[in-house]
């Protein structure tokens, strides 16, 4: 398990322990990620709620294969969010195309498009994972990171008016 | 009457079982309950492996990259595997033919950096819980 960070200042203690997730899933990797909403595993004890509308949610859980079409769809999805944001992605489809990286439709790099902050590996991950990564997020936000939002901000532009 | 005073004691009944019946929700994430079969991380036994590249050729993901590495002062090939290609299907632990690579029930693979993924095996029994 990761160690503890420091704790700076009341705002990303707040937000470190209220993400609002905004579910986008495609594939398979749903599945594995419904367990945390049960009791068994009972994601808002961490603070993790289901928002309804993308100018409700900080985070942004992408799971499965992101083809064109929905790349789209993502990037307004993101664009509509209120700053600071963040992107989970889950499995390896976004990660490298995974299975489908021979495929002609699959966006076998993620990255270029929108910055994710925190990659999950497996095919699909197992629900475990998924608790270990909201950890990792809770420890990096309670720090003080705003997500790599500013870095990427001119490369998404110039993507998006590509497609 | 009396139906009606059953029933309700039987409700009541109920609820003092729910009390019973203890806490579901697991500890995170000492409790979580992995199975032996699971499929996670490799490990590789050095001594056992020859280095012949067959895992490399079956691998469907192209996630396997026979790496030469030094041991002893000699080079030898030895397999290394991008996670983030990896779909965990055992086609390499199968056929194997010196059984070098297993698999364990690790499932752990979370980073910032989607280059940590790409990982030296190495013989690593001792896991951590």
């Amino acid at each position: 398990m990761p160690g503890k960070t420091p704790i700076r200042g009341v705002g990303s203690w707040a937000r470190s322990r209220s993400f609002w997730i905004l579910n986008y899933f495609t594939g398979c990797c749903f599945i594995e990620a419904v367990p945390w909403v049960g009791s068994g595993y009972d994601m808002e004890r961490f603070g993790l709620l289901v928002a309804d509308t993308p100018r409700h949610a900080d985070v942004l859980m992408i799971g499965g294969y992101v083809t064109f079409k929905t790349l789209k769809r993502i990037i307004r999805i993101y664009q509509q969010m209120p700053k600071p944001k963040y992107i989970i992605a889950l499995g390896n489809c976004p990660m490298t195309g995974g299975t489908y990286w021979d495929s002609y439709n699959t966006v076998k790099c993620l990255d270029d498009y929108i910055p994710v902050d925190i990659w999950i590996a497996g095919c699909p991950p197992r629900p475990e994972p998924i608790g270990l990564a909201v950890v990792e997020a809770i420890n990096a936000v309670q720090s003080g990171y705003l997500g790599k939002t500013w870095r990427t901000k001119r490369r998404i532009e110039e993507k998006t008016n590509k497609y | 009457m009396i139906s009606e005073l059953k029933g309700i004691l039987e409700a009541v009944k109920a609820a003092g079982n729910l009390f019973k019946a203890g806490r579901i929700t697991y500890n995170f994430p000492p409790e979580t309950p992995i199975t032996e079969k699971a499929r996670g991380r490799h490990i590789l036994i050095f001594e056992a492996c020859r280095g012949c590249g067959l895992c490399a050729e079956i691998c469907p993901n192209m996630a396997i990259q026979m790496v030469e590495r030094e041991i002893d002062g000699k080079k030898v090939l030895k397999p290394q595997i991008d996670y983030a290609k990896c779909c965990f299907c055992g086609l390499c632990v199968d056929i194997c033919p010196r059984g070098a690579l297993r698999f364990t029930c690790f499932p752990m693979l979370v980073t910032m950096d989607k280059n940590n993924l790409n990982i030296h095996l190495k013989c690593w029994l001792n896991l951590p819980n």
